[in-house]
């Protein structure tokens, strides 16, 4: 099964964006990438886990169910599976409070593609040896 | 009449006095005498008489002698003088030298001494009535200007904390505007930068899929011209995303209370955060710190709005120094000295670095919003302004620069102590 990062935001744009992006990664099976547009479907997504979801990118500002609130939830359901916030509000306090909550890191927006990426594959080699 | 009020009869002639003195006893007076000028005024100053009745033509000293050292010390002392029928011009001589009354000589009805004595001593007590009358008039006047240089005063102070109020409200709401479109203007510009990006390494692999067809070669050039493009549209996505960040470090958000630091503290908490923020962009900048912070004190101040303030303050002076440092031919150390100092009723803070300077023609302008020397994706422009209207309209302090071309400049601030707590309008 392809490792899998569930991507979390209720802007639809972030689809093609991160498909743009992880263009490469995507063709050659080397990752899969399923989106969200909001945490409820997120969590149903989860749910089901007939996906290898490895890595959640969630944003925090979102209508209905916030980041945070999502952030919790996972990590009391799945501590397994890494979770990252996204948001444009990159303040301490914010930063601090999704650390708190068990988040594996932060990304300010505009995301910063590069890092997002070796970070993701550094994530996937961990996965590796763990299941090796 | 009572006894109470002395009369002191000056007068030479032995039976004209003892008349006389014998008629004010009987008629309940207190009485002194005295045999001529000489001893008469000796006897004024020693015995404290209320009234004086003197005749005018006497050895040792005459009366006119008499009425003018009394009148010297007491110039409204009443002096009744007593002359004979050939003497009126004597005797109005010594009414203009301020005789209040002249008994003509011989006395021959004597109540008309008391008559005399009477109206000159109610007219002693009008007199200093009247005197009481105008001091009490004089210290309400004083009074009243008093209360009312008070109500100027507060008056004054009011105007001046409802500017204040307006000042921070305004604030706020500028903060609040510039906070919402900063955000809404960031959102869809992380997109451009992001899609740019993306659009960029996709020119770059779609190149290398034509570089392996033959005649592909032929499309280098539209490729780097691509690629080009595709940059420079990220490189101004990035400067755009950074003018926004700083607009939205310059905003207040929501209105600030008052509080009460120790302002060393404060400063240097200031400048690490701003040195913080210089060295992260610009690793190689290197600058040698004079700490001077001696006020010891602690002040009211909207923490902040001052940080801010401080911060733009800071950070002009690295971007001065950074600049100078760059372009130096010779050998260039960048200091900052920060001093604090306290004075009266205020405290003082200078920030000086060994840049540039500021050249005098533009050295009024520095504190308009928008004037900026530098690119626009460095600054906004706002940073200074901010300061201005933080230390004189929000702490009602004063902020002023010196400067010399190629040496130096230094921001002056200064803050009052205590604020007047505002009640909100």
């Amino acid at each position: 099964m392809i490792p899998t990062i569930l991507i979390v935001d209720d802007e639809k744009q972030v689809e093609s964006l991160f498909k743009i992006h992880f263009r490469k990664e995507t063709g050659s099976d080397l990752l899969k990438i399923l989106f969200a547009n909001d945490a409820k479907l997120a969590l149903e997504m989860l749910a089901v886990d007939k996906h290898k979801i490895y890595v959640i990118l969630s944003d925090i500002n979102m209508p209905e169910m916030n980041g945070i609130e999502f952030l919790k939830i996972v990590k009391d359901k799945y501590p397994n599976i890494h979770i990252y916030m996204v948001s444009a509000y990159g303040d301490a306090v914010t930063i601090e409070t999704t650390e708190k909550h068990g988040a594996s890191g932060f990304f300010p927006k505009p995301v910063d593609f590069r890092r997002l990426k070796i970070e993701m594959i550094r994530l996937l080699e961990l996965e590796k040896e763990s299941d090796g | 009449m009572s006894k109470e009020l002395k009369v002191l009869v000056i007068e030479d002639d032995d039976n004209i006095r003892r008349n006389l003195v014998m008629y004010l006893e009987d008629s309940e007076y207190g009485v002194i005498e005295a045999t001529n000028g000489k001893s008469g005024v000796e006897k004024f100053f020693n015995e404290d008489p209320d009234i004086v009745v003197t005749d005018l033509y006497m050895p040792e000293m005459d009366g006119f002698g008499v009425i003018e050292a009394i009148k010297k010390e007491r110039p409204d002392f009443p002096i009744i003088v007593s002359s004979g029928a050939g003497e009126i011009g004597a005797a109005i001589k010594a009414t203009k030298l301020g005789a209040s009354d002249f008994l003509l000589k011989p006395i021959v009805d004597m109540s008309i001494v008391t008559h005399s004595i009477c109206k000159a001593y109610e007219r002693v007590v009008l007199i200093k009535e009247n005197l009481e009358y105008k001091k009490g008039l004089e210290r309400e006047v004083e009074n009243s200007s008093i209360a009312n240089k008070k109500l100027e005063e507060s008056l004054v102070k009011l105007e001046k904390s409802k500017n204040q109020l307006i000042m921070q409200k305004k604030l706020a709401a500028l903060g609040a505007v510039t906070s919402k479109v900063a955000h809404e203007l960031q959102n869809p510009l992380n997109f451009v930068i992001n899609f740019s990006e993306g659009l960029e390494q996709m020119i770059e692999d779609l190149q290398e899929k034509v570089d392996l067809l033959d005649g592909g070669k032929d499309l280098n050039g539209d490729f780097s011209a691509t690629v080009e493009a595709v940059n420079l549209i990220v490189e101004n996505g990035n400067r755009m995303s950074s003018i926004i960040r700083n607009m939205l470090s310059h905003s207040v958000e929501g209105i600030e209370k008052i509080n009460r630091l120790d302002l060393d503290l404060f400063v240097n908490e200031h400048l690490d955060i701003a040195l913080d923020c210089m060295i992260t962009n610009k690793p190689e900048f290197k600058v040698n710190i004079k700490n001077e912070l001696n006020s010891n004190m602690k002040i009211d101040l909207y923490p902040q709005s001052l940080g801010r303030a401080l911060n733009a303050i800071f950070i002009n002076a690295f971007g001065e120094m950074a600049e100078k440092l760059k372009a130096a031919q010779v050998e260039y150390t960048p200091v900052l000295t920060i001093t604090s100092s306290s004075q009266s009723e205020s405290i003082e803070i200078k920030v000086r670095d060994n840049g540039n300077g500021i050249p005098e023609e533009i050295r009024e302008s520095i504190f308009d919003p928008f004037f900026s020397t530098k690119p626009s994706g460095i600054s906004t422009g706002l940073g200074l302004s901010v300061a201005n209207n933080v230390v004189t309209e929000l702490h009602q302090g004063k902020i002023a620069v010196l400067s010399k071309v190629g040496e130096y400049s230094e921001f002056i601030i200064e803050l009052p102590q205590v604020q007047q707590k505002r009640e909100a309008l």
